[in-house]
């Protein structure tokens, strides 16, 4: 009993941050993150003695959120709609200010639709890691671990999907 | 405390809920490991063996038999480790993929390691005869092996069309060898007029390739004397 109250400051500390995480997951399925939460923390504790110590506790927990967010939508058989028009310009106004996209794509936004709309053309692989590197400001080396991939194909993911994301923008504003 | 905290401890609680011991999930880390393991070993033993067809090509003084080297070196690669392949390498990047740590390599990493250690152990092997025992056995065992690879002794082992090959027992006399064969059938052999291209004595030697003529239900002449392998 005293090791699950010491599992509920966990889930405190966790609880925002993986929630606000999930609800970005869901999407229009947002309503239901609160059980999808639940369900994380409650997965997590089952798996704790998978926990590899030696490694940050974040990424694990994220990797159980993303997981279980992701069978949560296929179970619906929605597609995720990863990112609000708010988060693209959030990400493409990031992705300026990191140097990682020298454009200012962001800038020239001039209706949340038109980026809606670029979203919306974007893979799901791309979204998950530009949501992860833009919005929840996570490490490359994190980002590994949570979605279980190599680092090298984080950053190419992450150059892709910032590619496809400004690609419809640059061509609606004729600057390409 | 708040909502979730309450819910999650209430649904541990009500579910009587505990963390999986450590082992269970030590156990199957493992069988992933195992399965990298085995394709890496079972890898190595294939590539002992085809090591042991090439060495034995050059050993037996590059003879040509009824075919052209080329032929003789694809018809001794084991087929089944050309069929195996893609499963071994499989199975190794599944395994490795499924440890803790194992995704963060890149598949042709995973396949180029394996690779590398399978050819690694099989030069290992090799020298430790692995691929020679690997071949008897599958000889022994396997007529469709038979027919694919072209073992060694079965080629050594026509003295209808002048090839004998077997243990080099003792000389009777000077120019008499008494040679046991590979099926343990008791040949006397005249080397008299025979080229012996042998690095020690010929009843030191242990195996020998002779190549000659038959000149009886249990005689022959040699023409050559060589070391089997």
């Amino acid at each position: 009993m005293r090791n699950r109250h010491a599992y509920a400051g966990l889930v405190r500390r966790y609880e925002l941050v993986l929630g606000r995480y999930v609800r970005r997951l869901l999407g229009r399925h947002m309503q239901w993150a609160e059980d999808v939460l639940q369900d994380v923390f409650i997965k997590a504790y089952v798996n704790l003695n998978d926990y590899d110590s030696s490694r940050p506790f974040g990424p694990w927990i994220y990797r159980i959120a993303h997981n279980e967010a992701v069978s949560f939508l296929r179970r619906k058989n929605a597609e995720s709609e990863t990112i609000t028009g708010e988060d693209a310009e959030l990400i493409l106004q990031q992705a300026a200010g990191s140097g990682d996209d020298p454009g200012t794509a962001w800038q020239r936004a001039r209706t949340g639709g038109e980026v809606r709309t670029a979203l919306s053309g974007l893979d799901r692989r791309y979204r998950d890691v530009l949501v992860l590197r833009y919005l929840e400001e996570k490490s490359y080396d994190e980002i590994a671990d949570i979605l279980e991939m190599p680092m090298g194909t984080v950053a190419t993911l992450i150059n892709r999907g910032l590619k496809q994301l400004k690609a419809p923008l640059q061509a609606s504003w004729g600057i390409l | 405390m708040t909502e979730l905290e309450k819910k999650v401890l209430e649904a541990i609680e009500s579910r009587k809920l505990v963390p999986r011991p450590y082992f269970l999930f030590f156990a199957w880390r493992s069988v992933f490991w195992g399965l990298a393991a085995l394709s890496i070993v079972l890898g190595a033993l294939s590539v002992a063996l085809l090591l042991f067809a090439i060495s034995d090509y050059y050993a037996t003084g590059w003879r040509v038999f009824d075919n052209l080297p080329l032929d003789y070196l694809i018809f001794s690669i084991p087929v089944f480790w050309l069929v195996s392949m893609p499963f071994f390498m499989a199975s190794a990047y599944y395994g490795v993929r499924r440890t803790r740590r194992g995704y963060r390599l890149r598949p042709a990493s995973i396949v180029g390691v394996c690779l590398a250690a399978s050819i690694g152990l099989g030069v290992l092997f090799h020298f430790l005869h692995a691929g020679r025992l690997v071949n008897d056995i599958l000889a022994a065992n396997f007529a469709s092996y038979r027919q694919q690879a072209d073992v060694p002794f079965d080629a050594w082992s026509r003295p209808d069309h002048g090839y004998l090959g077997g243990h080099a027992d003792k000389l009777i006399d000077s120019t008499t060898l008494r040679l046991t064969d590979f099926q343990h059938k008791v040949w006397t052999v005249d080397i008299s007029r025979a080229t012996v291209t042998l690095d020690n004595a010929i009843v030191d030697e242990g195996d020998v390739a002779i190549r000659g003529v038959r000149t009886g239900p249990s005689s022959f002449r040699a023409e050559t004397i060589e070391a089997f392998d």
